[in-house]
């Protein structure tokens, strides 16, 4: 029985990362050139008072607010990119800015999450980001 | 140890009968010529992702293919070129991005229109094209935004044309 219960286990565990959103990595990298990078630099450093990915971003996956954030915040909202490229997106960002500040099992954004939570898009960022930030789990 | 000579003897007289010089001359050769010729096969080249574009005309031209979508003054005639900003002045961090298709490989590059700062402007071959460009509601896509908002100085002198990357082609 508890070779099944394993097996059964395993199982779903394998159906869960099946069902993972997809990241063509050279089409993400465009989209993030065309429409991110403009402002956030090739390599998410931040400057002239945009916030800085490197290092960093995964730590917002680390609350479920944070993990809102990232797609209400007007640059992913309000973004030219449909469903899906904004969520191939922000994995993309995760997957090679967020470094060790991103959980080992952060979850990958879909489509269908996207579409939700960019109905809401924030208004007040600075102020929501700053009470975010102070709330997040982490040191330093 | 004596079969160990035995041993070695027995197969290098083997392999003395059942090959020439002349054939391990020809393998050698063969393989030498075929492994150079791999990379000129034109299947190895069309595969290959172009890093820095081929380029045609003229950079101080407002026709210049990298400047599909640029609104400001060529840095090419104000004392710095293309992809570099004149003496003096500042390269913003902050850009403006939009996709030209170079027309000598037919393929779109993603290009990075950064403003050089700190001096007054240049004054010089103006150049608008525009191509892409939306209103200003669409800050994220618009040229009209002074752009050295990311450099010290807000004060603005001319555009560069740098190219960033090669765009997803679906």
């Amino acid at each position: 029985m508890i070779r099944i219960s394993v097996g059964l286990i395993c199982v779903m565990l394998l159906c869960c990362q099946s069902v993972q959103a997809e990241i063509n990595d050279e089409r993400a990298h465009s989209n993030y050139q065309i429409f991110c990078q403009g402002c956030h630099s090739p390599k998410g450093d931040g400057n002239g008072g945009v916030p800085q990915m490197k290092g960093l971003v995964g730590h917002f996956l680390k609350s479920t607010q944070g993990r809102e954030y990232l797609v209400q915040v007007p640059g992913s909202a309000n973004s030219a990119l449909d469903n899906e490229q904004l969520a191939e997106v922000l994995n993309w960002i995760i997957k090679n800015f967020a470094d060790d500040s991103a959980p080992a099992d952060w979850r990958r954004y879909s489509a269908e999450e996207v579409e939700v939570l960019r109905q809401s898009p924030l208004l007040e960022v600075v102020a929501f980001r700053k009470n975010l930030i102070d709330g997040l789990p982490v040191k330093n | 140890m004596n079969i160990l000579d035995r041993f070695l003897e027995k197969n290098a007289r083997k392999l003395a009968q059942r090959s020439s010089r002349r054939g391990l001359l020809k393998l050698l050769g063969g393989s030498l010529v075929g492994a150079a010729t791999i990379p000129l096969l034109p299947v190895a080249r069309a595969a290959e992702t172009p890093k820095h574009p081929q380029d045609q005309g003229d950079p101080a031209s407002c026709d210049y293919w990298r400047y599909c979508a640029i609104d400001g003054f060529l840095c090419e005639c104000c004392g710095g070129s293309y992809n570099t900003c004149p003496p003096g002045t500042e390269m913003s961090t902050l850009t403006w991005i939009g996709t030209c298709r170079n027309p000598v490989d037919g393929r779109n590059y993603v290009i990075s229109y950064n403003d050089c700062c700190g001096k007054t402007q240049c004054s010089t071959c103006l150049c608008q094209r525009d191509e892409g460009d939306r209103p200003l509601y669409r800050a994220d896509k618009s040229n009209d935004i002074n752009w050295c908002l990311g450099a010290s100085s807000s004060v603005y002198h001319c555009s560069t044309a740098i190219v960033v990357g090669v765009a997803f082609e679906k």
